[in-house]
């Protein structure tokens, strides 16, 4: 028996190293998951505010829609409002939850070059429109960042009502 | 499917921006004639407006979060209930027809017709003139 002992035990201790390695590894691996769902849920509380600002957003631009052609800078500036509220949402949402900002993104990614002035008289400005580079801001561009904001806003609400249960 | 939600979201907007602009107009109507489909409690005026001899109806009801879609769910937190705002194509004796899909839009387009049937507008232009 002790023969057997002292021919394994180099073995055994061996094993016994490998073991507490692993399992070191696998409690930083732990942790290291730990701290990024913690992250995470820390910034999920920050979503229902920014879901709020992007309703606010959504609300002022139906308000002022109803003049559409006297308020076209108002309305790109209220556009404008919403890339970094995007920016911060994206940090509380999983990959699974972002098809509708990708859609919203998508839908302004034009937004620089919609212009909101008649005054096209410039001959850059001119040639840009011919080109395709410029255009004017029309009620359709302005429809379709509508269509996805709603739809982002309706998402995030119901994301907001699945926690409740979680 | 996408073309369909398309055209509903893009119906729901036109709603909103004719409701805003005074163009579209909504009567107020008795919630008692209104049914809901799970006897939700209707919280609100009910409105309805007629677009080319159909006509819509539109109100907020609160819905129970724990008896959604009428099957009832348990849950050891507290029953909780959210305001929503259903908005229906009606036929001749009131009965829905079709129901849209509840959204931000449809608040929206709520208040919009709130604040539009309300007169605060014309009350607050008047009260600055008479002063």
């Amino acid at each position: 028996m002790n023969e057997w002992i002292n021919l394994n035990g180099n073995w055994f201790s061996f094993l016994g190293l490998a073991i507490s390695i692993l399992t070191f590894m696998v409690a930083v691996w732990n942790r290291r998951g730990i701290e990024k769902l913690n992250k995470k849920n820390l910034k999920r509380t920050r979503m229902p505010q920014i879901n709020s600002d992007l309703k606010t957003s959504y609300n002022s631009v139906t308000n002022l829609r109803a003049a559409f052609e006297d308020n076209r800078q108002e309305i790109k500036m209220e556009f404008s409002k919403i890339s970094p509220l995007l920016s911060s949402l994206q940090k509380s949402l999983y990959s699974s939850e972002m098809k509708n900002v990708y859609k919203l993104e998508k839908s302004m990614s034009q937004l620089d070059n919609w212009m909101t002035e008649e005054n096209n008289s410039g001959i850059t400005t001119w040639l840009k429109i011919k080109i395709g580079l410029k255009q004017q801001l029309n009620e359709s561009h302005v429809e379709r960042v509508m269509i996805n904001l709603n739809r982002l806003i309706t998402e995030v609400d119901n994301i907001e009502k699945d926690l409740k249960y979680e | 499917m996408e073309r369909e939600e398309n055209t509903r979201d893009r119906f729901v907007l036109k709603l909103i921006n004719d409701t805003k602009r005074g163009v579209l107009h909504w009567t107020a109507i008795s919630p008692e004639r209104t049914i809901t489909p799970f006897n939700e409690r209707i919280i609100s005026t009910v409105y309805k407006t007629v677009i080319d001899s159909k006509s819509l109806r539109i109100y907020k009801y609160t819905a129970n979060l724990s008896e959604l879609g009428g099957y009832q769910l348990h849950t050891t937190q507290n029953t909780q209930t959210e305001v929503k705002v259903r908005l229906e194509l009606i036929d001749y004796y009131e009965n829905p027809l079709y129901t849209f899909v509840s959204d931000h839009a449809l608040h929206t387009l709520f208040n919009a017709i709130s604040e539009s049937n309300s007169g605060v507008e014309e009350l607050m232009e008047n009260y600055l003139k008479a002063q």
